[in-house]
């Protein structure tokens, strides 16, 4: 890659008298997956990050074209190993509009509840990655801690604690019965006061403020701009949540509020507004969960759905606000059963687009609060 | 709803050159290629419309009509709906303008459909290969794609074991 960029770089390189070329990645161990930049320096100071992607292109969109419609729900596990559920859920839905299926509602109860116990456990690994990024590891360990007792909510769940495959086409594949709700009632109990000391632990403490305050500030304008989505666009002070704006499922009967930046420690869209965003989202979480388990009707799991689906000429966008925000996906139908054409747009795509625009003029130590307040997961990136 | 926006659209630009399908579930308008950029600038920044975000952008093949569609998702904050734009360009060298001035966005995007689909976008800063190594032969998203045995002398396939 060196060399080909370098020509791209040229006309602001040689300004600096001193400028240095580093791979930062592949394998570096902020990157969170296999991801690469290429890093113009003078001295601490960045002149130029570019990131090059694709290390973990599996052709998604390419496979969804050969593989019949609920077949390929596995594999919208590994679009985000992180937060599964998402991809799960939006690609149902996609299938589900088009082929004009009811959803019972207990079952789509079911998926809020999933979706929001994912939302939480990815959250936990996004701040407490980030802590370790700039170098606190112990709240990250806390954190895989809480986690664990989510996955093994899920493991009871649907069996999987990563690669859920939960959804199906119609419904969900499990009901969950009272022991599973008391241990999720159980879990959230426990839970919520951990986010205050938490906080106490690492949110506000001086140093950590200090890395990530005024630090990366990315402006209301650039993050609409460049198509930031969810908590980095919530971040810069814009309050777009997909699961208020277009309601999607049953997200409309529950009462949450939208936690978006004000400059908490610092200006407005700075790393650590974009972290605290993701704190304050949890708790909003465990109060919609709360709701979901206290609402839920009883009723059927799955609607009734030919084995064999095949959908006439059709098409549509369907979105849903995943932890990394809006994902979408294009969904094109011909009358086979296949789809003809698939297309998933994610959070972390945009993201990592506006990082080229932000780091200039940032320390290196910084590029990596940059990364991980950015919250960006490699394979998402790259499909 | 939809249609209250056709009609601003339709004043400005006519209603011949915007071709308005309601048939699917997201109603689109078909446009000429060369119209994109300047009904992207007007969606964006109209004060009825305000079409500020840029949700997705991706190409379509259509191998027996030799065209590829771009589909266009934009979104608004101030009317809460999607607004889908297609343009066709031809399979043979395929030509775009760009909106990457519109949308800084759409840079990625673009940079990813001319990886994956081999249309390539006019005024764009870098117009380079996305996910897929420079040296790599071909369009993968097309639908008369077919993998190459080799990549610098390795193999692509995979042997069963037996």
């Amino acid at each position: 890659m060196l060399k080909t960029e370098l020509k791209h770089l040229k006309p602001q390189v040689h300004t600096f008298k001193e400028e240095m070329i580093l791979n930062m990645g592949p394998q570096h161990p902020s990157t969170h997956g296999v991801l690469n930049f290429l890093v113009v320096t003078d001295g601490e100071v960045i002149h130029q990050a570019l990131p090059n992607v694709g290390y973990l292109h599996r052709g998604i969109e390419k496979l969804a074209e050969q593989t019949p419609y609920t077949t390929f729900i596995p594999f919208t596990d590994r679009i985000d190993y992180l937060a599964a559920m998402f991809a799960n859920h939006v690609y149902v839905l996609a299938v589900e509009n088009l082929a004009d299926i009811e959803v019972p509602e207990r079952a789509q109860f079911l998926r809020v509840i999933a979706c929001e116990l994912n939302r939480i456990a990815s959250h936990l690994i996004s701040t407490g990655a980030l802590a370790l990024d700039i170098g606190a590891s112990t709240p990250f360990v806390h954190w895989i801690r809480e986690r664990e007792c989510i996955n093994d909510i899920m493991e009871s769940i649907c069996g999987a604690r990563l690669t859920y495959s939960y959804m199906r086409v119609g419904g969900v594949s499990q009901d969950i019965n009272e022991q599973i709700a008391d241990d999720i009632y159980k879990f959230l109990d426990h839970f919520e006061p951990i986010i205050d000391e938490y906080n106490r632990l690492i949110s506000f403490n001086e140093i950590f403020i200090k890395r990530l305050a005024n630090v990366a500030i990315i402006s209301p304008v650039d993050a609409v701009n460049f198509g930031l989505v969810g908590p980095n666009l919530r971040g810069s002070g814009i309050e777009m949540d997909i699961r208020r704006t277009i309601s999607y499922s049953v997200y409309d009967q529950f009462d949450f509020n939208i936690p978006i930046g004000k400059g908490f420690k610092g200006s407005l869209g700075d790393c650590y507004d974009r972290y605290f965003v993701r704190v304050l989202e949890m708790t909003e979480s465990c109060s919609i969960i709360r709701q979901a388990l206290s609402q839920i009707p009883k009723g059927d799991i799955k609607a009734k759905v030919k084995r064999k689906l095949k959908i006439k000429e059709n098409e549509c966008y369907t979105c849903v606000e995943s932890a990394r925000g809006e994902m979408g996906m294009y969904l094109l139908s011909d009358g086979s059963d296949r789809p003809y054409r698939l297309k998933i747009k994610t959070g972390s795509f945009t993201a990592m687009s506006i990082v080229e625009k932000v780091s200039q003029g940032l320390m290196v130590a910084d590029l990596i609060a940059l990364i991980g307040s950015l919250d960006v997961v490699a394979p998402e990136i790259d499909r | 709803m939809s249609f209250r926006i056709y009609n601003i659209l339709a004043d400005r630009f006519g209603k011949d050159t915007l071709l308005y399908f309601d048939d699917t579930l997201n109603p689109y308008i078909q446009v000429a290629p060369e119209l994109i950029q300047t009904l992207c600038i007007f969606m964006r920044y109209n004060p009825a419309l305000k079409f500020s975000f840029l949700f997705s952008l991706c190409g379509v093949d259509y191998p027996e009509k030799n065209q590829i569609t771009m589909v266009y998702h934009l979104f608004s904050m101030k009317q809460k709906m999607l607004w889908v734009l297609k343009t066709s360009v031809r399979r043979e060298h395929p030509e775009l303008e760009s909106i990457e001035s519109v949308w800084k966005t759409a840079g990625w995007f673009e940079r990813e459909i001319y990886d994956l689909l081999g249309v390539k976008f006019t005024n764009h800063s870098n117009m380079k290969r996305l996910l897929l190594p420079d040296g790599w032969v071909g369009h993968p998203l097309r639908k008369d794609y077919e993998e190459p045995l080799f990549y610098h002398d390795m193999e692509t396939s995979r042997h069963r074991v037996s």
